[in-house]
């Protein structure tokens, strides 16, 4: 049972039942809540941004006296437009969240053996500094390294740019959405931003490919969806699972797992075909046409269908509903297409689909990219220093394509192998690294190598676990961060995350902490200010911007040209100022200069591709803890083919053990049995499994989906990790079982399709797997 | 005359749950309660005709209410707009409307001890604002409105057949209605069908006897007083004539 004590019982003894009571309110009426109205009057209402996930909602806080009691939407922000999530809404409950980090602490017994004490800030960042410059002088200042995640995580970003270091990574690149954006960048030269600048609301159709959007809810997204839904689009669903997205389509297409880039390129075929492209686009806007005709010339539909198990009828409807409806057409990206390791080709020929049907700038299609409209005054700091090493993750030499968000799973790699050079510091700030990065073990390993870890978190994640010292920080609700500027979409806007209550411990802000950390490491000339005000007024002075009235409003919004004037020819950010539908970039490097199908590796006999996705009230890791949303969805459920699962004489909430090829075994998991799960794959929702023993309320429990996830692919080009490349085999008592029955779920079987059969022996299945997984893993460099 | 009434757009519904936790924390409805609720339904069916959805509930605030009828003190009563709420005052928490309600909207609030549930946000309806669980609802999914004014959106809907959870033997008549034009609420309906309302026995036996026993005692009394009353001011008034 929750807390008893109600957070608004004080206002019951100021008598603050509603003082306006409008004339012809019965008094019951007031009768009718555990609590009484509180007074209109005596609610402060402050705006900000959410940090419950990534998509930054604009919020109004409704504080009594300090005390936060709701959180809304605010109605000016473009983005959720006065919505907001069940993430949202529960941000009440993570400000109040009994488990919170109150306290720095610097480790006192052995790391992982939970014993901390508390100490002061002074002493934390003294302690921290001094064990930051001890690896510096021993190894090099390279030799620290930096784990982040979204605005906070920036700030630490910036903090290793003036000390030198280059070894900077965020899971928002190699495990999310880096390869899309890769794609993106080399065939229209930008990225299709973030929040995804598409006119869902508009569209004739969606097409969706592996997005399972009402699971995965970014708000303003889900706004435009569910209205083109109300418009009547017509939405094509692309899933070997039968989601929330799948159930509000025409088309579901249970696609076989790792084949969509043929499904790609046969929708492509059958567009040019049919001479279903956008003629005066292509000729006026790209390069490449005739090298992509020639390209797609042998990927018909029948091609296809044996490969993906959706019938060429199928595929030839949909490219027609597409065709027909042209350019009102929006072929979602997705967000994490860390699939298979060749993911920037598969997103490259999802952007190649979206080109030929002239989808650019267009009304259903995508937004226009607009020139922001203000230039902040930027702080006068001295030039950064240029660091003395080549990154260790290989991001612009090793893999090309990558950026400068980094690549975690390779900056794991190097810290285990100490190659090329040793990495002795880290900085986990605000981001698991457990629940994200592939491959727990090589990641608990790393931090053995590990002179030194520190932790900046809210609530006690597994990566604070193993800790030297944690530095607990404010809760969105509680800090500034830096301002949030947001080009393009429905409208550009400007917003502000403020606090909106006082800190309720003894945390601090990111921006403090580094400004501190930064004094003790000898860079106090890149923090000239003492409060982060003074920084967000400096940057808006001259900009005719108010501080005041974006105080006062949380949003400044600035109108975004959203479309393409009739016979307007947009100037691209390319070489050529055209989208590039053979990439010339990806030619000189060695790459294919047009995506090509490549199969992946079909599971050994009794094994299940592993597919995971989000649930509508968690943002990964990051919010399983919080009561409220806890209430809603405690346990993930593993789906599982209901013919296919009744074969193997399972029944349905069933609690069965999972084993990966590797042998790692889940704790017990419940299934559910569902005619919308392909036979040849499992799925288990991610961010659950949250096992950090300082989260009291929870029972260690492997049942993370990542937990599961030890191989992936390194995609080549953008040194994205691919992670569905991992199988696993269902266990009750210990004993494997396996499905008595083939089910050829859309009647089409392709080729090397799962072979389910019984016979086959532990051993050759175990032989099988060695074998597999050689050839599985893919050095990629 | 107003009557309230809610329309759940199932075809924009995407089961997120804002809706349910808007409403906790307005309400501070502590874990494990809900004043409303999504229950997510897996998919059903053989393929390619599958269906999946979520049971999207909150008080039906039933014209033919069973929890009204069970309230022993009177604290559950419908308002003439048709909102059914609860009188905190009146309330002693004895639960017999928890068991009338065919659809589980209400709980003891173990903040106060008393029976909780949804009251459509009235006080803030009454304000010009809308419920919490409308305002926040970022599917566009929640409509409230006045099911009496034809110019409404709600009562516009109803009348293009959105339909409610009711079945031939329970109907006391629920005032959540559901546009389906995919049709999956058949789905919910077997999932989720109204119960029989429940009365115990001691409660049975204060409505159908005791309560009428006593009404008639009152009755009897009342105009037994009545009529002696009137004798003796027929009799005063012919004393007075004298």
């Amino acid at each position: 049972m929750a807390n008893k004590i109600s957070r608004r019982s004080f206002l019951k003894t100021g008598g603050a039942i509603s003082a306006g009571v409008a004339a012809g309110i019965s008094a019951p009426t007031l009768k009718t809540k555990a609590v009484e109205r509180v007074d209109p009057q005596k609610i402060e209402q402050i705006p900000s941004v959410c940090g419950q996930c990534f998509w930054r909602c604009g919020i109004i806080c409704n504080v009594v006296d300090g005390k936060l009691i709701s959180i809304e939407g605010n109605p000016r922000d473009p983005n959720n437009r006065g919505k907001i999530c069940a993430r949202g809404n529960a941000g009440v409950a993570l400000l109040y969240e009994k488990d919170r980090l109150k306290n720095p602490q610097i480790r006192v017994g052995e790391r992982g053996s939970g014993k901390w004490r508390d100490v002061s800030w002074e002493e934390a960042l003294d302690y921290t500094a001094d064990k930051l410059l001890q690896v510096a002088k021993k190894y090099g200042v390279e030799a620290n390294a930096l784990f982040q995640h979204e605005k906070s995580g920036f700030e630490f970003f910036d903090l290793f740019q003036y000390w030198g270091s280059p070894n900077t990574a965020a899971p928002s690149f190699a495990q999310c959405k880096g390869s899309r954006d890769v794609a993106f960048e080399l065939t229209y030269g930008e990225t299709i931003g973030s929040p995804e600048r598409l006119d869902l609301a508009n569209s004739k159709v969606i097409v969706l490919i592996g997005s399972h959007l009402g699971e995965n809810i970014h708000t303003g997204q889900i706004i435009d969806f569910t209205d083109g839904i109300a418009n009547g689009a017509q939405i094509i669903c692309v899933d070997p699972r039968y989601s929330t997205a799948a159930s509000k389509a025409k088309w579901w297409l249970p696609i076989k797992p790792g084949t969509d880039t043929a499904l790609v390129l046969a929708w492509i075929h059958e567009v040019i075909k049919q001479k279903g492209y956008d003629e005066n686009f292509i000729r006026t806007s790209t390069t490449g046409f005739s090298e992509l005709v020639n390209h797609v010339d042998d990927c018909t539909p029948e091609w296809a269908e044996k490969i993906t198990e959706i019938p060429a009828a199928t595929i030839r409807e949909t490219a027609k509903a597409m065709m027909d409806a042209k350019p009102a057409v929006c072929v979602h990206p997705g967000r994490h297409v860390a699939w298979y390791g060749n993911d920037v080709q598969r997103s490259r020929s999802v952007a190649i689909l979206a080109a030929i049907l002239g989808t650019w700038g267009k009304k259903g299609g995508y937004f226009l990219n607009s020139v922001y409209p203000i230039s902040f005054n930027s702080l006068n700091i001295p030039p950064l220093p240029t660091p003395k090493r080549e990154r260790v993750d290989g991001a612009g030499w090793r893999y090309p394509f990558a950026n400068s968000e980094g690549l975690t799973q390779e900056l794991v790699k190097a810290t285990l192998t100490q190659k090329p050079y040793p990495i002795k510091s880290w900085i986990v700030w605000a981001t698991d690294i457990f629940d994200s990065v592939p491959d727990q073990t090589a990641t608990r390993k790393a931090i053995d190598q590990l002179d030194f870890l520190a932790v900046g978190e809210i609530r006690p994640t597994k990566p604070t676990w193993y800790a030297d010292v944690i530095l607990p920080e404010d809760t969105y609700l509680e800090r500034y961060n830096s301002l949030y500027a947001v080009s393009g979409w429905h409208e550009q806007y400007l917003a502000i995350r403020q606090p909106v209550v006082k800190r309720l411990y003894n945390t601090r802000p990111s921006w403090w902490i580094v400004k501190e950390l930064g004094k003790r490491l000898g860079l106090e000339k890149y923090y000239p200010y003492e409060e982060y005000e003074d920084v967000i007024r400096y940057q808006l002075r001259g900009t005719g911007i108010s501080y005041t009235k974006l105080k006062r409003e949380g949003v400044i919004t600035f109108p975004a040209k959203q479309f393409l004037n009739p016979g307007e020819i947009y100037s691209f950010n390319t070489s050529d100022k055209k989208v590039h539908l053979y990439s010339d970039e990806l030619n000189k490097l060695g790459f294919d200069a047009l995506p090509k199908f490549e199969p992946v590796n079909d599971p050994p006999e009794g094994y299940f591709r592993l597919v995971y996705g989000q649930m509508p009230v968690h943002t990964m890791s990051r919010t399983e803890s919080n009561p409220w949303l806890n209430t809603m969805i405690p346990q993930p459920q593993l789906w599982i083919n209901e013919t296919t699962a009744r074969s193997m004489g399972l029944e349905n909430n069933q609690e069965v053990i999972l084993e990966n090829q590797e042998g790692i075994k889940s704790d017990k998991i419940k299934i559910l049995m569902t005619p919308g799960m392909r036979p040849d794959a499992v799925f288990l929702p991610h961010g659950f499994g949250l096992n950090s023993r300082g989260l009291l309320d929870f029972t260690r429990k492997e049942i993370s989906d990542n937990h599961l996830i030890t191989n992936y692919n390194v995609d080549p080009i953008s040194g994205g990790s691919g992670l569905r490349i991992n199988f696993v085999r269902v266990l009750v008592n210990d004993t494997p079982l396996v499905p008595t029955v083939t089910v050829s779920f859309t009647g089409i079987s392709a080729k090397n399709v799962t072979g389910i059969k019984q016979e086959k022996s532990e051993q050759r299945i175990f032989d099988e797997i060695i074998k597999k997984k050689s050839s599985t893993i893919q050095e990629g460099c | 005359m107003t009557k309230y009434a809610m329309v759940i757009d199932m075809d924009r519904c995407v089961t997120c749950h804002a809706c349910e936790v808007a409403c906790r924390a307005h309400y501070e409805v502590p874990v494990p309660y809900y004043r409303n609720w999504v229950h997510p339904l897996p998919p059903q069916g053989v393929y390619p005709d599958i269906k999946k959805t979520s049971y999207v509930g909150l008080c039906n605030h039933c014209d033919d209410a069973p929890c009204v009828k069970a309230c022993p003190t009177g604290a559950t009563y419908k308002r003439e707009d048709g909102v059914v709420v609860v009188d905190k005052d009146l309330c002693i928490g004895c639960g017999l409307c928890i068991d009338a309600c065919p659809y589980g909207s209400r709980y003891i609030n173990p903040l106060d001890d008393k029976v909780d549930k949804c009251d459509f946000c009235i006080d803030r309806v009454l304000h010009n604002e809308e419920p919490v669980c409308v305002q926040t609802c970022i599917a566009g999914a929640r409509i409230f409105g006045d099911m009496n004014d034809p110019n409404s959106e709600v009562s516009k809907l109803i009348e293009s057949g959105a339909t409610s959870n009711f079945s031939s033997l329970v109907n006391v008549g629920p005032n959540i209605y559901y546009k389906d034009s995919r049709n999956v609420f058949p789905v919910v309906k077997a999932s989720f069908p109204p119960r029989e309302p429940i009365r115990p026995t001691p409660q049975k036996l204060w409505t159908n006897v005791v309560r009428p026993i006593m009404w008639l005692t009152i009755g009897a009394t009342f105009f037994g007083q009545l009529a002696a009353l009137a004798l003796q001011l027929f009799k005063g008034e012919s004393d007075i004539k004298e």
